[in-house]
């Protein structure tokens, strides 16, 4: 007997199906021969008459491979049910057949669901951030109705963070329409060892602390949670009450019960414990910090000097922002009558925004991207449900032909989408939820504040209401359209596609759109942090080792200053260290300058005074563009000489040379210039402010010191540590590479986040994009397969048909391109709006954006176009 | 001839008992007395398209000493097609018979 298997075997060679199946066609066939052979030999057939007869069997029919594979390849057809099956059981069914469907097509699952939790992953990740900057509510009752007090200059309309007593005094004695004010301050150690300190595995650590009025939480309408917080009955505790942070009652006290209500020892210092603030609460003024212990701080006095930063009020109900505004004007204006030093005038100024004056704009501006990224994603879905919606077609029609209602059509296709949707959310929420903690790190914390930030059940929620809409809203469509095929033309192989080509081809003009929109986007983001963050900062704190020395209680004012000097002329004669200097408010320390400089009429301070010791500006890389700066020298020669900074020579002198010129601090201290210097940064979110550094007088004590290393060697902090307790003993020393402790405060120059907002988002939008237009050009490949074949039989050139393809691809690229500069230039004035110091005129982001989309596209369009060159007109023509 | 006869000719060959593909050939054969004949390669991709729609099932049965066969019966959906497309056709027919004039007895 002839090898009938190998034989239909080689005919079937074009089948390429899953093996299994593959086997089982042949297997099925060969039987088939082998029975026509029996067969003929039975009725006396010579066997070679035989063998040709029954091999005719398989004769003709040149696309038999392909025919087999198209039923056999199929998915499985929903059962259809002529029966009273209906409701939940039918449900059921086509849960079940949408399931099947998935499962039968692992490459559009894996794609469908690759895009939902990609897409709804950078959104849940940037929700989590931006939840607690953007939306969430503040933790105080009725946050809406309070307000930070800050005073804008008359003048220059700048607000000053500090608002004098004077001014609270009167808004507490004449302004019904506010509260009295709350205020929170640092506390006032009569010395360092009082300071409240905990014994850690590393030596002692000092207890962040700060004061608050009885009336504060009151005005915040916080409650405890455990225990009481501060109320007017406790007058007279000043000092001595305390409340301490959620985290550090854990921390601390492990969470003991027993605690609250009782005393408490830290170091030195014993405090009563009412309560513990609840988790999550943080103070209404970016300067707070995180304090772990919170101490009541006496009323203010009328007499007290100077003023407190960010006092809080809560407005009446009822009473509008504007009428509380004028009352509060008013009030401080009974102050300032018949005053020339007039401070200015107090603002009640939003929560929101003064808690977050970086981040939000910025937080808003990857939103909006990651709402374009979710566009894009929705769009992609919308194309590969077209395209699926096509290859079922065929099904779709003969289920209809059969009776089907379209009503049971879609019903499926819609579940499959609902399933695809709520997958791709759950996946991204827990993608999110995994990699938020080393998604955070890389996140500038200038971004987001004190914020507690994370994944929650609110992004949760956003998450699937967003995975879910955006999959049942963009697969809905196609189902519809797959619902609404003319039945008998499309079982005739014919129509019903020239819709679906049409939707498909606005779809990529939206995605080549949106994606333009997005990389530029991405573009002036990342430039926006890297100008916030990278604006240079005129200092360097490369190798740098900072030193905070905690003087011993017992120590003089004079006393410490020498220690200071004792310290500092240690590390001058350390090989290691190439310069050495100290000053009193280094930059990135948050400190306010140390003095000020009075204007010639003695009104606004116009320049801050720093105090530095010589060595200073070498120690932190200052050079002196003219003159000098402080030499060892001038401490005994020329105790009044000072260095200007390049602006505050500017303000003092004008265009005059200041270089041996005089000015007066108005406190009766007179300089003399003798060199000019850069201007410095002092906060990562600020301009510069004009400076004059000066030598400090002799009793202060407070100086930051700062040590030029010449490695960042690992020894090297452990010994100056060792360094400044044997030259100080006693002292609670802090010894840190001041870089590291400028990242950690600021997150100033982190390039893996420029890198991550930047590359990250575009990469996807492009990704996204390429996708979407490949996915359309391959549909339109596969749908004019025999139109294809009719150019190829009449003479076109393979060359010319992708050539073709390629252009009909690329005209979508370019409208979508047009409308994407459209909406950059709509967006360019809201992110000028937004952002700090940001340049959106920028033709080169816009070229690289245009450019690389484009190429992407024709990319994309390129490799399904190639497709068509395969075409064989032969077996087209024939199918006809 | 009609659309749909090839169909309606399987169908109907299996719709006393299940039958392997060769047998649906040959039963097809002997019941026309020869004037329809299926060659395997137009039955097999009508058979995997029935099976395909859910008409027909086909099941692979090894038989002691045989090669395994695979064996088709008609679903329960099938089995009303059959009834549909069979009062269809016999009302063609009679249409056809109608209008080319043969007599009924």
């Amino acid at each position: 007997m002839p090898d009938w298997r190998a034989r239909v075997a080689k005919r079937l060679a074009g089948l390429r199906l899953d093996p299994a199946t593959e086997r089982e066609v042949i297997d099925e066939l060969t039987q088939h021969l082998e029975d026509r052979y029996r067969d003929l030999l039975a009725r006396g057939a010579r066997p070679d008459t035989a063998a040709v007869e029954a091999w005719r069997e398989l004769e003709g029919h040149p696309r038999l491979s392909r025919e087999i594979a198209s039923v056999r390849m199929a998915w499985p057809l929903a059962p259809i049910q002529h029966t009273a099956r209906g409701g939940l059981p039918a449900l059921w069914d086509d849960l079940v057949f949408a399931w099947r469907r998935l499962r039968h097509a692992p490459g559009f699952t894996v794609t469908a669901l690759l895009t939902i939790t990609l897409t709804v992953g950078v959104n849940t990740a940037i929700l989590s951030i931006a939840d607690a900057v953007l939306f969430r509510p503040l933790p105080y009752a009725d946050a809406d109705e309070l307000a930070i007090l800050q005073v804008r200059d008359r003048k220059s309309g700048a607000q000053s963070t500090l608002t004098p007593y004077s001014y609270l005094h009167a808004i507490n004695a004449a302004c019904p329409s506010v509260s009295d004010v709350g205020g929170l301050d640092p506390v006032q150690w009569p010395s360092p060892a009082a300071m409240p300190r905990i014994d850690t595995p590393d030596g002692p650590a000092s207890v962040p602390t700060m004061a608050v009025t009885s009336n504060y939480f009151g005005i915040l309408g916080v409650l405890a949670a455990r225990g009481r917080l501060f109320n007017d009955n406790d007058a007279g505790r000043e000092g001595r009450a305390a409340v301490l942070s959620h985290a550090a009652w854990l921390r601390i006290f492990g969470g003991d019960e027993s605690v609250v209500g009782n005393t408490i020892t830290l170091g030195t210092a014993t405090f009563d414990l009412l309560g513990v603030l609840p988790p999550g609460f943080i103070f209404p003024s970016p300067f707070a910090g995180r304090p772990s212990l919170v101490v009541l701080r006496k009323p203010f006095g009328p007499e007290e000097q100077g003023g407190t930063f960010h006092p809080i009020v809560r407005i009446a109900k009822g009473v509008s922002r504007e009428r509380a505004q004028a009352e509060v004007e008013a009030a401080a204006s009974t102050v300032t009558a018949g005053v020339d030093e007039n401070p200015g005038v107090p603002v009640l100024n939003d929560v929101r925004t003064l808690l977050y004056p970086v981040g939000r704009p910025i937080m808003r501006l990857l939103l909006a991207a990651a709402v374009f990224i979710l566009l894009l994603g929705c769009a992609n879905l919308a194309n590969m449900m077209l395209v699926r919606g096509r290859r079922g077609l065929t099904d779709t029609a003969v289920r209809l032909a059969l009776g089907a209602s379209r009503g049971r059509l879609i019903r499926p296709m819609f579940l499959e989408a609902l399933m695809l949707g709520l997958g791709g959310a759950l996946l991204a929420v827990g993608l999110t939820a995994v990699t938020f903690d080393a998604l955070l790190r890389q996140v500038p914390p200038v971004a987001y504040g004190r914020a507690d930030v994370g994944v929650d059940y609110r992004v949760l929620l956003i998450a699937l209401a967003m995975g879910l809409t955006c999959a049942t809203a963009f697969g809905i469509v196609p189902a519809w359209r797959a619902a609404g095929v003319d039945a008998i033309a499309l079982i005739r192989r014919r129509g019903g596609r020239g819709s679906q080509v049409r939707i498909g081809r606005p779809l990529v003009a939206l995605q080549v759109a949106i994606a333009v929109a997005v990389i530029f986007g991405a573009i002036v983001a990342g430039r926006a942090f890297v100008s916030v963050l990278n604006v240079p900062v005129g200092f360097s704190s490369d190798r740098v080792v900072r030193v905070e020395l905690g003087m011993p209680a017992d120590l003089s004012r004079a006393d410490r200053r020498a220690a200071i000097d004792r310290v500092v002329d240690a590390l001058a004669r350390r090989p290691d260290v190439e310069a050495v200097g100290a000053a009193g408010a280094v930059p990135f320390s948050g400190r306010a300058p140390d003095a000020g400089v009075r204007a010639a009429d003695g009104g606004a301070l116009v320049v801050g005074l720093i105090y530095a010791l010589p060595g200073y500006f070498e120690a932190v890389g200052l050079q002196p563009h003219r003159g000098r700066t402080l030499v060892p020298g001038d401490r005994a020669a020329n105790p009044d000489v000072a260095v200007l900074s390049s602006s505050a020579a500017k303000t003092l002198f004008g265009d005059r040379d200041p270089i041996g010129a005089h000015f007066d601090d108005g406190r009766g201290r007179r300089f003399q210039v003798v060199g000019v210097v850069g201007d410095v940064r002092n906060f990562v979110d600020r301009e510069t402010a004009p400076l004059a550094y000066a030598m400090p007088p002799p009793e202060r004590g407070l100086l930051t010191i700062v040590a030029k290393t010449r490695t960042r060697a690992p020894g090297v902090l452990s010994e100056i540590k060792a360094d400044a307790r044997r030259t100080v003993p006693g002292a609670l020393t802090t010894v840190e590479w001041w870089e590291d402790g400028i990242a950690a405060n600021t997150g100033y120059r982190n390039p893996r986040f420029q890198t991550l907002v930047l590359s990250g988002l575009a990469a996807l939008a492009l990704g996204l994009t390429a996708l979407g237009i490949f996915s359309v050009i391959a549909y339109l490949v596969a749908a004019r397969t025999r139109e294809m074949g009719v150019r190829l039989a009449i003479g076109a050139s393979p060359r010319s048909l992708v050539g073709l393809l390629l252009r009909q691809a690329l005209a979508p690229i370019a409208i979508g391109l047009a409308a994407g500069l459209v909406l950059i230039q709509w967006g360019k004035q809201l992110a000028e709006a937004q952002l700090f110091k940001v340049e959106t005129a920028d033709p080169l982001a816009l070229i690289a954006a245009s450019v690389t989309v484009v190429l992407a596209g024709a990319a994309a369009a390129y490799w399904p176009a190639r497709r068509a060159t395969k075409i064989n007109p032969v077996d087209v023509l024939r199918a006809e | 001839m009609k659309k749909g006869s090839a169909e309606l000719l399987i169908l109907s060959a299996i719709e006393a008992r299940p039958r392997h593909g060769y047998d649906i050939a040959r039963r097809i054969e002997e019941r026309s007395k020869g004037t329809v004949t299926f060659h395997a390669a137009s039955l097999y991709p009508l058979l995997y398209r029935l099976e395909h729609r859910g008409w027909i099932a086909g099941r692979w049965t090894e038989h002691r000493g045989e090669r395994r066969r695979r064996l088709y019966r008609l679903t329960p959906e099938g089995r009303k097609v059959l009834a549909r497309q069979r009062s269809l056709w016999r009302a063609f027919v009679k249409a056809i018979d109608r209008a080319v004039g043969v007599e009924h007895a």
